[in-house]
């Protein structure tokens, strides 16, 4: 810079007389005056006019670059006193050298108000220089505006923004010590770190330096991000906490716990924007957040959310107010959240995992009371308690299922709701989490199900409406998670089978409530097979209705024929074949009639006794008349029977025995001699004999037999030789001797209850479920096939998963058997041509 | 009918001529003009700074500019060196030209008073007046001299001063319409022997690089040769050395001032740092600069081949 050169050695000491311009020098230094007055507040009386004139006329006379240079060096000089004069304010505090030295030596106190002395002091200095320029400005209007401009210059103002930088700031006053910019940051971030112990400092000693550095650039060209803030001093700031708030971290981290700890992280991030807004520069705030929240949650949070006190004790001791805090801290810092969300399905799925493995293991220890079970039946002599204990223990083990697999789902949606925020990244890794716990439990379609079947069986008993509604509610929700929905509805058809057949259901209404609230959250594929069985029931009962009728009229019209035996009233239940899961009826000992819709060819046919066939008969004609080209298979183990029945030594002349169909025909083969049959005891049947006058299945007639030869309160008959268990060749014959005080007696039926399946069954289900899903992924195939004609491998398998979603996740290994099988039956063909394996629908 | 604007521009210049809400004083040359700070300031730079307190104006709500030849009282009291030439100061100001100024503060417009025959310095042709249209037209002459006066936009000199005064105070607005002013004037007399006198203020009043006057007058003289064997124009031309230097350049087919390409050491172009050298264009064979860009010659037809 030549200007300046020549400035510093010539204008300095502008002796009149000795210079040779004539035109320059007066005009001059009546500016000059007047520029020392104004650096000396004493503007007021100077004529404005005349300066403008002044500096006007040398800019007019081609003046121009003297000028300038006249004025920057005035500057230079005057700035070199005051850096003399704030240098002055430097006291032994601030200047041992290094700051840790620094620290020890001086008290705290004494460094805050030495530093806030030179601040202010600074503040002051760049405040007037501030307001001189802005004079000076005023007066060199017309050199800014024609000389600078011409040439390329800054205008005054801004250079003697430079010019201040360099004499106050950046010049070394002292050998050995850094020039006033590193002494000033120093002090400002002694200042920080005082504020951040918890020490009251001015914040607008800092401000006011602050604004300076953000004023000044860290060279000629005024680059936006050279400013002398960003470079020289926020990076160190920066950096400074940086560390500080790393070795907080660490010491918080060891000595507090998580909740204090996301209590002082959330202050701290709080304390640092409201500082940037007070103190510093509004532009940091963003920055110094991102350090913070770097040292404090980022770097720290896993160690955080999993300390001893962490997440998890929080979910445990319910700290949701703590947990909100961890909440807030981590979407600070991640939108996804990932070490809390990670935590908080972790601890969701170790809970749901906990739930489980109870689960498995009331359902193992059930087999245990099962064993126990035909024990006290036989001691107890009644059928009804035994088995209903049974099934607790069974159910029991579904019921608490639910209710914790609910209780865990409520917990969290509340902790969601509460300490999250309804965020929603939390909850549907909440609804992931959960849904993974329900379907890692192999047997949850089931619970869920029989869950229900305990509720409309007994549950729902005396109920307020809003009760059952919420009921039915949480049914619903746990179901919403299930992913095989086609086990689930496996496992519901043949509950609702049995609660319909059976009349165990508490409400029809609710019952079918229950079915609207599946169609409207799986669709109406799902429940049209449940719905029909409701048809079924209600097309029976004027079924049943109509026979009735249809006898009476017979029996009007040919008066006698019954003689005194009244014909056999019947109640019927007509059932489609497809719709109903009759196989839950059979017993679980062998595929024996396994058909249900096939009748005859399969299995033997019951032998009736004529006044039943009759019945049958008449129903069938009946049946026929209405609906022809229908054929009727008889369900005869799922019958049950009213029976009058005579006992000589009992109290009451005539019983009323409820039993089942067999039982029924079992009673009556003792009966036949006699149509009064009361003194008769003396005929006398072997197990065989009796199967053979029957056809009854052996499995059926031993566990009939037992309820009738073996419970004591229903022991119509005496078995020899006496034991719990019906062998080959046992004997059988009336017990004349039967009384009870009761006049109703009902016999119990083994096997009829709600309860979870054996092994067996279950395998049983499994590939029927394995078989009908079979269907439904051909079914999809083709449907993809069909519209799209050909496809690329890939593309098949996944629209094909997409369809099938909603029902269950298919196994890939099936779809592909599937495509397979589909290519072997000439539905699809493999595409030789295709660069990617790809398939062809053939019409 | 008149519209907001006309309304404002009314109800300003009764403002000024009532002496209504003001708040500052102009003076110059003995007159005192009371004025609106938010008036003068809005359309000059100058003003806000004697407006707001600071300087002594500021206190006083009182601004002297000083007026050519008013000897500069407060330089000697402090000092006591002598300005040269107290009666040359070009950075005084022509007390007219400041009621001029201030008058288009308040009407956006300013007429100058017409020259009157007396005071006229020059003799060859006494029988012009500053505002005639056509001097050589003797039926303009006869026929109502006056109407013809208002109409000829007159005042050459004047319309300089006050261009000089918009320069200085930074009044743009006045600034371009006395500078349109002015080239209507030297278009329509630039025969009149104010036309000399007017020249010089133009080349003292303002610095080199306000091109508005210069250019007209320079173009002036160019295209019409015969005003260099007049007398007046002679010894003007002779005196304003940077007059002389841009008629050169004229008379050689360039602009009167190099356009923005200032050469620095040596002889390269400040622009493209290549070597300067001037060639003939292509299409219509005038001189131009062989780097940066094409031939300035506006009549040029063809394409620029450089």
């Amino acid at each position: 810079m030549a200007a300046v050169r020549r400035g510093g050695a010539k204008i300095r000491a502008p002796r009149r007389g000795l210079t040779t311009d004539v035109e320059f020098t007066p005009v001059w230094l009546v500016l000059e005056n007047a520029f020392t007055e104004i650096h000396t507040k004493n503007a007021s009386k100077l004529s404005f006019e005349e300066l403008y004139r002044n500096a006007y006329k040398l800019v007019l006379k081609k003046k121009g670059e003297e000028l300038y240079n006249k004025v920057v060096a005035f500057e230079r000089a005057w700035l070199s006193t005051v850096r003399a004069l704030v240098v002055r304010t430097l006291s032994a505090p601030l200047l041992i050298g290094d700051e840790v030295i620094g620290r020890t030596l001086a008290t705290t106190n004494e460094r805050r108000e030495a530093g806030e002395k030179f601040l202010r002091c600074l503040k002051q200095a760049w405040e007037e220089h501030n307001t001189c320029m802005g004079m000076l400005t005023d007066v060199l209007m017309y050199m800014d505006r024609v000389y600078c401009t011409d040439h390329r210059k800054k205008s005054i103002f801004a250079k003697s923004m430079d010019v201040f930088r360099d004499e106050i700031l950046r010049t070394e006053f002292r050998q050995e010590m850094p020039a006033l910019l590193e002494v000033l940051r120093r002090v400002v971030l002694d200042q920080i770190q005082m504020a951040r112990d918890g020490e009251a400092v001015d914040p607008f000693a800092i401000k006011a330096n602050v604004y300076m550095l953000e004023a000044l650039y860290r060279s000629e060209q005024e680059v936006e991000d050279e400013k002398l803030y960003l470079r020289d001093f926020e990076a160190e700031f920066l950096l400074q906490s940086r560390e500080f708030y790393r070795d907080e971290g660490e010491r918080l981290l060891k000595e507090s716990d998580a909740g204090t700890y996301c209590h002082h992280a959330k202050r701290r991030i709080d304390e640092e924007g409201d500082r940037c807004r007070t103190t510093l520069s509004e532009s940091t705030t963003p920055k110094i957040q991102t350090v913070v929240e770097d040292e404090l949650i980022r770097n720290k949070m896993k160690g955080l959310i999993e300390m001893e006190s962490g997440v998890a004790f929080m979910v445990d001791n319910d700290k949701l107010h703590e947990l909100g805090l961890v909440f807030e801290l981590e979407a600070r810092v991640d939108p996804r959240k990932p070490e809390l969300t990670k935590a908080i399905q972790r601890i969701v799925m170790e809970m749901g995992a906990a739930i489980n493995n109870a689960a498995v293991a009331a359902s193992e220890a059930a087999p245990t009371t099962e064993a126990v079970a035909p024990a006290e039946e036989q001691e107890e002599g009644g059928k009804k308690a035994a088995p209903a204990k049974t099934i607790n223990a069974q159910t029991l083990a579904a019921l608490k299922w639910v209710a914790e697999i609910l209780a865990l789902k409520d917990r969290f949606d509340a902790i969601c709701r509460q300490a999250f925020a309804s965020d929603q990244v939390l909850s549907t890794a909440l609804n992931r989490s959960t849904a993974d716990v329900i379907n890692s439990f192999s047997r949850s379609s089931e619970y869920i199900s029989l869950f229900i079947d305990d509720n409309m069986k007994r549950g729902i008993k005396d109920k307020s409406e809003a009760e059952v509604d919420a009921l039915l509610e949480k049914s619903i929700v746990v179901l919403r998670y299930v992913a095989d929905k086609d086990v689930f509805e496996t496992y519901y058809k043949k509950h609702l089978c049995k609660r319909l057949l059976l009349k165990k259901s508490q409400s029809v209404e609710v019952e079918k409530l229950m079915i609207s609230r599946m169609k409207v959250e799986l669709g109406n594929a799902f429940t049209g097979k449940l719905e029909a069985m409701f048809k079924d029931m209600t097309l029976s009962e004027e079924l049943s209705n109509g026979y009735r009728k249809h006898v009476a009229g017979m029996q009007r019209d040919d008066g006698g024929t019954g003689g005194g035996a009244k014909a056999a009233e019947l109640s019927i239940k007509v059932l489609t074949s497809m719709t109903w899961p009759l196989e839950a009826f059979r017993s679980g000992v062998d595929g024996e009639g396994m058909d249900g819709g096939n009748g005859k060819g399969g299995r033997v046919e019951i032998l009736l006794p004529p006044e039943i066939r009759r019945v049958k008969e008449g129903f069938e004609r009946f049946y026929a008349q209405k609906y022809s080209g229908r054929r009727l298979t008889w369900q005869n183990n799922m019958g049950d029977a009213d029976v009058k029945a005579r006992f000589p030594s009992s109290r009451h002349a005539v019983h009323d025995v409820n039993c089942s169909t067999y039982a029924m025909l079992i009673l009556l083969l003792f009966n036949n001699d006699d149509a009064h049959g009361a003194r008769l005891g003396g005929r006398e049947m072997t197990l065989e004999e009796i199967e053979a006058a029957t056809n009854i299945p052996m499995d059926d007639l031993k566990r009939n037999l037992q309820s009738l030869a073996v419970a004591p309160k229903t022991r119509f008959l005496v078995k020899e030789p006496m034991s719990r268990e019906i062998n080959a060749g046992d004997r059988f014959r009336w017990n004349e001797g039967f009384t009870s005080k009761f006049m109703k007696i009902k016999v119990g039926v083994v096997s009829a209850g709600n309860k979870v399946e054996g092994d067996r069954e279950r395998r049983e289900t499994e590939k029927k479920s394995n078989d009908s899903r079979g269907f439904a992924i051909e079914a999809a195939v083709v449907r993809v096939m069909k519209q799209r004609k050909e496809l690329p491998h890939a593309q098949l398998l996944g629209e094909t998963i997409t369809q099938l979603s909603h029902q269950f996740r298919p196994d890939v290994g099936m779809i592909k058997k599937k495509i397979e099988s589909l290519i072997e039956r000439e539905y699809l063909e493999r595409m030789e041509e295709a660069a990617v394996p790809s398939y062809r629908y053939l019409a | 009918m008149p519209g907001p604007v006309e309304y404002l521009q009314a109800g300003l210049a009764r403002a000024y001529e009532n002496g209504d809400f003001t708040d500052f004083e102009i003076e110059c040359g003995g007159h005192t003009y009371k004025v609106h700070k938010v008036v003068i300031c809005s359309q000059s730079d100058y003003f806000s700074t004697p407006c707001k307190e600071g300087f002594a104006e500021g206190e006083k709500h009182h601004i002297r500019l000083k007026a050519i030849g008013e000897p500069g009282e407060d330089r000697n009291e402090t000092d006591g060196v002598e300005v040269d030439d107290p009666g040359d100061d070009a950075e005084c100001d022509d007390p007219e030209a400041i009621r001029l100024m201030i008058d288009f503060f308040y009407k956006q417009d300013y007429i100058p008073e017409p020259i009157e025959r007396d005071t006229m310095p020059v003799k060859e042709e006494p029988m012009d007046d500053g505002w005639s249209t056509f001097p050589r037209s003797k039926e303009a002459k006869k026929g109502g001299k006056k109407d013809k006066g208002r109409r000829s936009r007159g005042n050459i000199i004047m319309h300089a001063r006050v261009f000089a005064a918009a320069e200085k105070y930074k009044v743009p607005a006045l600034r371009e319409l006395s500078a349109s002013k002015f080239a209507d004037a030297a278009e329509i007399s630039w025969d009149h022997t104010q036309f000399a006198e007017a020249a010089r203020i133009v080349y003292s009043t303002t610095p080199d690089h306000v091109r508005e006057l210069r250019d007209t007058v320079v173009k002036t003289v160019h295209d019409h040769r015969e005003l260099l064997d007049k007398l007046s124009i002679e010894n003007a031309v002779k005196d304003i050395a940077a007059l002389n230097f841009e008629l050169l350049r004229m008379a050689r087919g360039l602009t009167p001032v190099a356009d923005n390409k200032v050469i620095d050491e040596g002889m390269k172009c400040a622009e493209c740092s290549t070597w300067l050298w001037y060639e003939e264009c292509d299409s219509c064979s005038t001189e131009h600069r062989g780097c940066c860009g094409s031939c300035p010659n506006p009549q040029c037809p063809g394409p620029n081949s450089a």
